[in-house]
């Protein structure tokens, strides 16, 4: 009997201790490939909350993956834990659409990440949930100085500022001279407005004998995102608004809001492939400043135009967005005190300078712009200049992720072609409604 | 001797008698003891647990959780998504187990009737898939299915069919789906198919023969019905795991218009952790739940009786 | 062994169309591995080409894994999934077997009902787990670790069902004449039953290993640092971005690297892998 219960107990040291072994401690940096640019940050480990002197703070750096400015992101952190050795910056990213559902659950679970560029359309929710640090004093000064107005709108709720600008996103329409040059469309009939793009997409589509495109004369993504923002554009120009003054009702069910949908529809192909526009068989799309990397790899040689926003009946409005660093309100204060000073050392004009020349983000700050290595960047300045003409199209409203989440969702289905522009409102309304009714 | 049904479900025990049986007992229990209780706290206490999750309002970030009863099922009844994504789930269901089994039964058959060495490559090839990882293969079929610089569409051509928009119209979204995870366990299917060919006894077979069956008699007379408990757990199984897909509809279904691939896992995932209602996502699992086994009894009994010659 | 019957009478049409259909699925099944093969060999041009190119006219080498391996700590991920996948695999060997063996070859109290329960939970979606076992790993403060993907597969009641089935038809003579013998119960399990099961546990080793290997939303929702990813979650964060612009060509190489390893470990054992899944649909 003492023998069974012997060998029970030795089995089970066994089991637990093969089990320990093998995830004892976290994985060691070293287990990886240590390249500059590897996800396994050369930085030290995130240590645990007690630190063991009082000095040493311990900080995450949280951005969404895109895998072109983690060399820049990673150098930063090198630089200021080389200036400030007591402060230890570990780097994380996710993908932009799991990053809320990441920061949300690991600040609840309090491993949260400290420092992170977020979304402009998710701050007001992440404000409302108490997750955000309102941002301090020499924050509110810089932006006031030095940004557009659209960094103090885009990082505030109530007046109050929750971050510092990180880009804009400041979508604009790409015309790609090739294209139109291949079509014999010249400089002086490039289009201004929503009608002149539309009478112009004729003349540059060409489709081969088995249907598939060969050229297309824009290509706008059909999915995600971007439908909303591709939405809203076409929606402000043509005197439409998404919610009413208050965001508690859905305010674009009107003629115009038709109208504009129709315009959404008809530059919104079904089977668009945005690959087209690197290889030269686009004639346009609406990005920002940062898609430049996505043609020069491919086409160095691509000759491209950025045009003002389209303009229709009540003018240019194009939907802009932004994105901002923000520090995370539950950690403890040497965290908070660290983090934000890390924002102040990756939002100067340096910072900014180098964002753009490694993946060409726009600078938030109006002074760099006037730096001598990018003034002549004519595709740099052309985003400057068209900043005044687009709006931030999401409302500060905290429930305005299912909003949007709703109506990119009928969006999508209006771009497949499966939904009239009709229906696409009167059921994005119907939806909205509910959800800013509480549903 | 009939058994009382207390009897049937308790067993005897108890029978302490002897001291090797005592010994016995003993490693009953230290045994059982601790791997049960593991066993009931991460699988048997999760569900009264979701069951009480789900009676609450009870969302991340909020640090209260007031009881409200059956409000959240009864949301799940005013949801339309929820709706569509049980109809995608069904839709995936059926679609995935009938290909998956016609074609794997077809191929069962001929290669169990082939020599070697065709018949081990062959299932080798066919069990290929199987061994990659469906949130990678996810991405080299969504590059497949491009609909302009895919190599699918431009396959199709040659046969005077297409352009298709795969992944990107409601129509084929769905379809896209269902090939993909076919795709990648049509050999689990096939390989279990074959083991229940090994079983059928020979002569029985060639009986039949014997009687002039033609081969398609003898295979939906005698094979079938023989085949019937292989077919029973693979439909059980696959079923099972079918109305709980995630991986695949999640990765390629962001492609897609709107609600086309969304299914009762990614929206239970939505509801929980994008939107962070845990209360509505715990009912939403339930229902979940009760549907699996619904479909698992009626699977039981209509199989059973179907085969009853 | 093959069925005589079935090949007898089997004309040249029925051979043809039998041959096509084989043939043709066999080329389809392995279509999407060629496909992600060269196009990690493509520079970014060819792999975004139309027409499509479906041999490389420009191989780049080994160089998009090298960007890739730049970029992504394939090993690291390795190691965390084989961390996972193999220790879930050995409690499941070990607990799984014991507690199968204890209901197949003993009587004792509520051992049905126990049973019952047990079976039960198998129909129990992880969907209506998931959310409670969040929960429960959030208060005992073990988000964002490799225990969080363990702890909740080191017992599993499919396992306890197939070995429970296996174990039934091993002789009870032969438990009895080793008891005679003087060994301890542990001992008979650990020294005459379990080498008797040798197949089943393969069976079942091979099994849980793909489940685990595979396993994605647990894990996609528990992970949250970038050093304690698994290879499909760490995949997923690499491609998300890649594939929905204009990078196939990386997004396949670090696919190939992804899946390589198992394909190999697969070619080499292919037969235990094969008469494993095999015996799981024999015995459920």
């Amino acid at each position: 009997m003492h023998k069974e219960v012997r060998k029970w107990m030795g089995v089970v040291m066994v089991v637990a201790l093969v089990a320990l072994s093998a995830c004892a401690g976290p994985a060691t940096p070293t287990a990886a490939t240590p390249t500059p640019g590897g996800e396994a940050t050369p930085v030290p480990e995130k240590a645990t909350p007690a630190p063991p002197t009082e000095e040493k703070v311990s900080i995450t750096f949280c951005t969404h993956s895109y895998e072109p400015w983690k060399e820049t992101l990673l150098k930063w952190i090198d630089e200021y834990t080389a200036e400030h050795p007591n402060v230890e910056i570990s780097y994380v990213s996710y993908p932009m659409e799991d990053q809320v559902m990441k920061l949300v659950t690991g600040w609840e679970a309090g491993t949260g990440e400290t420092v992170i560029g977020i979304y402009g359309p998710w701050l007001a929710s992440m404000v409302d949930g108490g997750y955000l640090d309102p941002a301090p004093d020499w924050a509110v000064e810089q932006v006031k100085e030095d940004y557009y107005p659209i960094g103090m709108e885009g990082s505030s709720i109530e007046g109050k500022l929750y971050g510092v600008m990180q880009h804009m996103g400041t979508p604009l329409p790409i015309l790609s001279v090739d294209a139109y040059e291949a079509a014999g469309i010249p400089e002086s009939e490039y289009p201004d407005t929503y009608d002149d793009l539309l009478a112009l997409l004729p003349r540059l589509d060409k489709k081969a004998a088995d249907g598939t495109w060969e050229v297309q004369g824009i290509c706008l993504p059909t999915f995600g995102p971007f439908q909303m923002i591709d939405w809203a554009s076409p929606l402000f120009s043509y005197g439409g608004k998404i919610l009413d003054d208050t965001g508690t009702k859905a305010a674009f069910n009107t003629p115009e809001g038709l109208e504009a949908t129709k315009v959404f529809r008809k530059l919104h192909y079904p089977d668009a492939d945005i690959n087209m526009f690197p290889l030269g068989k686009c004639g346009m799309w609406w990005y920002g400043s940062w898609s430049r990397p996505m043609w020069t790899g491919v086409s160095p040689d691509l000759r491209v135009k950025v045009l003002r926003p389209l303009a229709g009946p009540a003018g240019r409005f194009h939907a802009n967005y932004t994105w901002s660093w923000v520090v995370n309100a539950h950690a403890s204060p040497a965290q908070k005190e660290a983090g934000w000073d890390f924002v102040k050392h990756i939002t100067t004009k340096k910072a900014y300078l180098e964002l753009w020349n490694a993946v060409s983000l726009m600078p938030a700050r109006k002074s760099a712009y006037e730096d001598p290595s990018i003034k002549d960047d004519e595709f740099l300045q052309a985003f400057g200049k068209s900043v005044p003409d687009t709006v931030i199209y999401y409302p500060p409203i905290a429930k305005w992720e299912p909003v949007e989440a709703a109506i990119t969702r009928l969006l999508e289905r209006v771009t497949a072609g499966e939904l009239s522009e009709q229906d696409f409102l009167n059921q994005a309304e119907q939806e909205v409604n509910s959800i800013l009714a509480g549903e | 001797m009939r058994i009382s049904p207390r009897r049937w479900i308790l067993g005897r025990g108890g029978v302490w008698r002897s001291p090797a049986r005592r010994q016995q007992s003993l490693f009953v229990w230290l045994s059982l003891i601790p791997i049960l209780a593991f066993f009931g706290f991460f699988m048997i206490y999760p569900i009264f647990s979701a069951f009480n999750v789900s009676l609450r309002q009870w969302r991340i970030g909020k640090p209260d959780h007031p009881f409200i009863g059956f409000q959240n099922y009864a949301w799940a009844f005013r949801d339309d998504l929820f709706w569509v994504s049980l109809k995608n789930t069904l839709i995936f269901t059926v679609g995935h187990m009938g290909l998956a089994m016609v074609l794997g039964l077809t191929l069962a058959v001929i290669l169990f009737s082939m020599r070697q060495p065709w018949r081990g490559i062959l299932t080798t090839v066919y069990f290929l898939p199987v061994m990659t990882l469906m949130a990678v293969a996810a991405y080299i079929f969504y590059d497949i299915f491009s609909p302009v610089t895919g190599p699918l569409n431009y396959l199709l051509r040659f046969i005077g069919l297409g352009p298709y928009n795969w992944l990107r119209s409601s129509t084929t979204a769905m379809p896209s789906v269902i090939v993909v995870t076919t795709w990648k366990y049509l050999g689990i299917h096939v390989v279990i198919f074959m083991a229940g060919l090994t079983t059928i006894p020979r002569e029985l077979l060639e009986a039949a023969e014997i009687d002039g069956a033609s081969k398609l008699q003898s295979f939906f007379r005698v094979m079938l019905p023989l085949l019937r408990p292989t077919l029973l757990f693979d439909l059980v199984t696959g079923t099972i795991s079918c109305l709980k897909v995630f991986t695949e509809a999640f990765i390629l279904g962001k492609a897609s218009p709107g609600t086309a691939t969304r299914t009762v896992a990614i929206h239970i995932y939505e509801t929980g952790f994008i939107s962070f209602d845990l209360g509505r996502a715990s009912a939403f699992a339930f229902i979940l739940f009760i549907i699996i086994m619904i479909i698992v009894l009626v699977e039981l009994r209509v199989l059973r009786e179907q085969f009853e010659y | 062994m093959t069925n005589r019957v079935l090949r007898s009478s089997s004309s040249t049409v029925g051979n043809a169309t039998k041959w096509t259909l084989i043939g043709l699925t066999a080329v389809v099944l392995l279509f999407p591995l060629y496909w992600g093969f060269m196009g990690s060999f493509k520079p970014q041009k060819e792999a975004i080409a139309k027409p499509p190119i479906f041999f490389p006219h420009n191989p780049v080498g080994l160089e998009n894994y090298r960007e890739v391996l730049g970029r992504v700590p394939m090993l690291l991920y390795y190691r965390n999934s084989l961390v996972v996948a193999g220790a879930v695999t050995l409690s499941c060997l070990f607990t799984c077997s014991l507690v199968g063996y204890i209901f197949a070859k003993f009587d004792f109290f509520a051992k049905r009902l126990l049973f019952i329960i047990i079976l039960a939970t198998m129909m129990i979606p992880f969907e209506v787990l998931l959310i409670p076992i969040y929960i429960i790993f959030r208060d005992l403060k073990l988000l964002d670790t490799l225990w969080a993907l363990m702890i909740p597969g080191l017992v599993s009641a499919f396992g306890i069902f197939l070995m429970r089935q296996f174990m039934k038809t091993i002789p009870t003579d032969l438990i009895e004449a080793a008891r005679i013998d003087g060994c301890s119960e542990f001992g008979i399990f650990w020294r005459v039953v379990m080498p008797l099961c040798k197949p089943a546990l393969s069976a079942l080793a091979i099994f849980t290993f793909l489940a685990s290997w595979d396993n994605f939303l647990w894990p996609l929702i528990v992970l949250q640092g970038a050093k304690k990813l698994t290879v499909p979650i760490g995949v997923m964060m690499f491609s998300e971005w890649m594939i929905w612009n204009n990078y196939p060509h990386l997004v396949m190489a670090c696919a190939v690297m992804a899946m390589l390893p198992m394909l190999i470990v697969f070619v080499l054992a292919q037969r235990q892998f094969i008469e494993g899944i095999a015996m799981t649909g024999l015995k459920g």
